[in-house]
């Protein structure tokens, strides 16, 4: 029977924590699945120079915190990702600097180390860097492939960018990469903050994005966009990379899975009770069969209100090509995360805001979403903590992966030690009572409000 | 340095607690072993130690309740060898933060070194005994960064409005652009009467620490310069946490000339 367990990471030493610790990535060793890496909104707690990520060794049971982030501001580093390489250890991570506001490409060989990772890549006016990597064999030898896609307002229109290299695993700076603009159409205004990748091993690369190409002259917040899907057959390091799909109706590189959504995209609004909306993507390859590939995103049309954010799943079976409704929509839903075992059970994970409830909910199927085992990981009162000025407050994207058979993954929610509020179980190494339903600081004694904590699952096959 | 009576120099330890972000009054109980899983064992020496913290000294707030508790230090290279039972006045920054703390020792004091800092913490209103130091170097930052501002006014603000620049970035600032009507110049080629300053209104992360003027608010304002495309917007920017102070903080300014 598969199992699932839910942990806040926060470690004890830190039960004195009142920060909203959001927007979280994970990465897991595919080599030792017992070693992992988290990060969320989390500075470094003394002041230090160095931003910190949490390091598990034990399958996400324990977590502590290593400072090895360069560039540590007010809340450690912006919009940070992670991902290992499939051999090696190595650990690639995409960052806003949090004292600069670059983005950078780092390098960890061995992310239990105290060392500062290694900057490859610094660059000025990006957004959202999000890393997948893997490693490739060919001729005895294997290297580290590894993508960052990333949004380049550099670019005067299409702002979609994927950095790529192809043996990014000891090289000095840059380590091989390079930018690789995306979006190529011609009327794009901007990309939007999120560029997903779901990589095969077989060498097919799916890249989604959404492409803005209006906005209302009056309410410019109101906003129509194309959700974009390019591909690449030859792990985007041969010639002409990302141009393997065509649309089907116009003919320019990458298909339109979804046009002319209308969103409402204005990031200093909380649109949605005490967060922001309008940039949702994920995208999964299915492991067994490159040619089937899903995505997921998020606009405002299909509820039941102007207002309603919601969420909507499509799914190809041809390579990106054509595209079907995947799932029923999620009302009120956002940051959603697909992935797919080698098995080819396909998860999505994703966060609904309903009756003043933030829920987070993991939904597998092995069908289409014809059956569906899902579980409700957490769910609790969307008005506590208080953002206060803080945006995003429980984060632009959560973050699943797959390794073998098994689904990782990690969300933010409020901290609230309720049993109650965690419908299959929770695991907390901060102090906490759940009988008074109170945070208790260092000294086991001390009350501390609730705040948002990043919170590990796994769902073991 | 402290004398022979244990005594410290007001200096002396100011330089220890602007160096160091967590101090306190402790007594070891182990060395050479500790329960940190991070810190491996062939990193654990005489010069690692395990301390059981008697009274917090200064500290952020998620480490104000340490008291009572063991926290591991690694003893600094230069740093005299310490017994079981030794105490002292730690200094030190973060090192481990798992099932317990692990910390670096940056310096040391006689445990006497602070005891008249902590009996007179106990006749005050502050939360620990180095929150006077602690304030001291508050003031001497903001007096810093005050010198390396292109203007400092004390002013109220009159005027709120949008410039309306597009913005495509989560990150995007969202400049808008507050009238403060000046009353006094401390510094810069600033006349009394209306100013222009630009500010980011996003609370996005990157931008949530910049202050945000609100309609009324008087205060000392540290200006810089703006420049590039914005010039023609306004010719003052807030572009940092501490650009905005209260009022009172122009006497501390004046006081530290």
């Amino acid at each position: 029977m598969p199992t699932i367990k839910v942990v806040d990471i926060t470690p004890k030493a830190l039960s004195g924590d009142p920060l909203l610790d959001s927007e979280p990535s994970i990465a897991v060793n595919p080599e030792n699945p017992k070693e992992m890496v988290a990060t969320a909104f989390t500075p470094d707690p003394m002041g230090g120079s160095m931003a910190p990520v949490y390091v598990s060794t034990d399958g996400g049971d324990t977590w502590v915190l290593n400072s090895v982030v360069p560039g540590n501001g007010s809340l450690g580093t912006g919009d940070i990702s992670v991902g290992y390489g499939s051999l090696g250890g190595r650990l690639y991570t995409g960052i806003l600097n949090g004292v600069t506001g670059d983005m950078q490409i780092l390098r960890a060989p061995k992310i239990t180390s105290a060392a500062p990772m290694n900057v490859l890549v610094d660059r000025v006016d990006e957004d959202q860097p999000w890393v997948v990597a893997v490693t490739a064999a060919a001729n005895g030898q294997s290297s580290d492939r590894v993508y960052v896609g990333n949004n380049d307002f550099s670019s005067p229109t299409g702002t979609a960018t994927v950095d790529v290299s192809a043996d990014a695993g000891t090289a000095g700076a840059p380590a091989g990469f390079g930018p690789i603009r995306l979006d190529r159409r011609a009327g794009t205004i901007f990309d939007g903050p999120p560029i997903r990748i779901a990589v095969h091993p077989d060498g097919t690369v799916y890249i989604a994005f959404m492409s803005f190409t209006a906005e209302d002259p009056v309410d410019r917040a109101k906003k129509t966009f194309d959700l974009v899907v390019t591909r690449d057959d030859k792990g985007g390091v041969g010639a002409a990379p990302f141009e393997a799909l065509l649309d089907s109706t116009d003919g320019e590189v990458g298909q339109r899975a979804a046009a002319d959504r209308k969103v409402r995209f204005d990031p200093r609004q909380r649109s949605l009770g005490q967060e922001r909306t309008g940039a949702d993507v994920s995208v999964a390859v299915d492991s067994t069969d490159s040619n089937s590939v899903w995505v997921a995103y998020c606009d405002n049309l299909g509820g039941t209100a102007p207002t309603d954010y919601v969420l909507h799943v499509l799914h190809s079976a041809n390579r990106g090509q054509s595209w079907s409704t995947g799932h029923p929509d999620v009302v009120n839903g956002k940051n959603p995360s697909l992935a797919v075992n080698e098995d080819g059970l396909v998860g999505l994970v994703y966060q609904q805001l309903a009756h003043g409830q933030w829920s987070t909910v993991l939904e597998l199927s092995d069908d289409g979403f014809q059956t569906v085992e899902s579980h409700v990981l957490h769910q609790a009162p969307g008005d506590v903590p208080r953002a206060g000025g803080q945006l995003p407050y429980l984060g632009d994207y959560i973050r699943m992966i797959t390794v073998g058979k098994d689904f990782y993954g990690i969300f933010c929610g409020n901290n609230t030690p309720d049993r109650a509020n965690f419908p299959v179980g929770v695991t907390y190494q901060r102090n906490a009572n759940f009988t008074t339903r109170q945070l208790l600081s260092t000294d086991g004694v001390t009350r501390v409000p609730p705040s948002i904590d990043p919170f590990f699952f796994h769902r073991a096959a | 340095m402290s004398d022979a009576t244990g005594a410290v120099s007001h200096e002396r330890l100011t330089e220890l607690v602007r160096q160091a972000p967590l101090s306190f009054r402790g007594t070891v109980t182990r060395i050479g072993g500790t329960s940190l899983a991070a810190i491996p064992v062939e990193d654990r020496n005489e010069r690692t130690a395990v301390v059981k913290v008697d009274e917090v000294l200064h500290a952020p707030a998620a480490f104000r309740q340490l008291a009572g508790s063991e926290v591991t230090v690694q003893l600094a290279p230069d740093a005299d060898l310490l017994s079981v039972g030794d105490s002292a006045a730690f200094f030190t920054q973060g090192l481990v933060y798992g099932e317990g703390l692990g910390v670096t020792e940056i310096g040391r004091l006689p445990a006497g070194a602070v005891q008249r800092h902590v009996a007179l913490a106990a006749t005050t209103a502050d939360e620990l005994p180095f929150s006077s130091v602690q304030r001291t170097i508050r003031n001497q930052d903001i007096a810093a960064h005050a010198a390396s501002a292109d203007a400092v006014v004390l002013g109220s603000v009159v005027g709120l409005e949008d410039l309306g620049l597009p913005a495509y970035s989560e990150h995007a600032p969202h400049w808008w652009r507050a009238t403060i009507e000046v009353s006094h110049v401390e510094t810069g080629p600033v006349e009394p009467g209306r100013i222009a300053v630009l500010y980011p209104s996003s609370e996005d992360i990157r931008w949530r620490q910049v202050p945000k003027p609100q309609a009324g608010q008087l205060g000392l304002w540290l200006l810089h310069a703006t420049r590039g495309e914005l010039e023609h917007e306004g010719p003052y920017q807030l572009l940092d946490g501490d650009d905005y102070q209260p009022a009172q903080k122009l006497a501390v300014l004046q006081e530290g000339r």
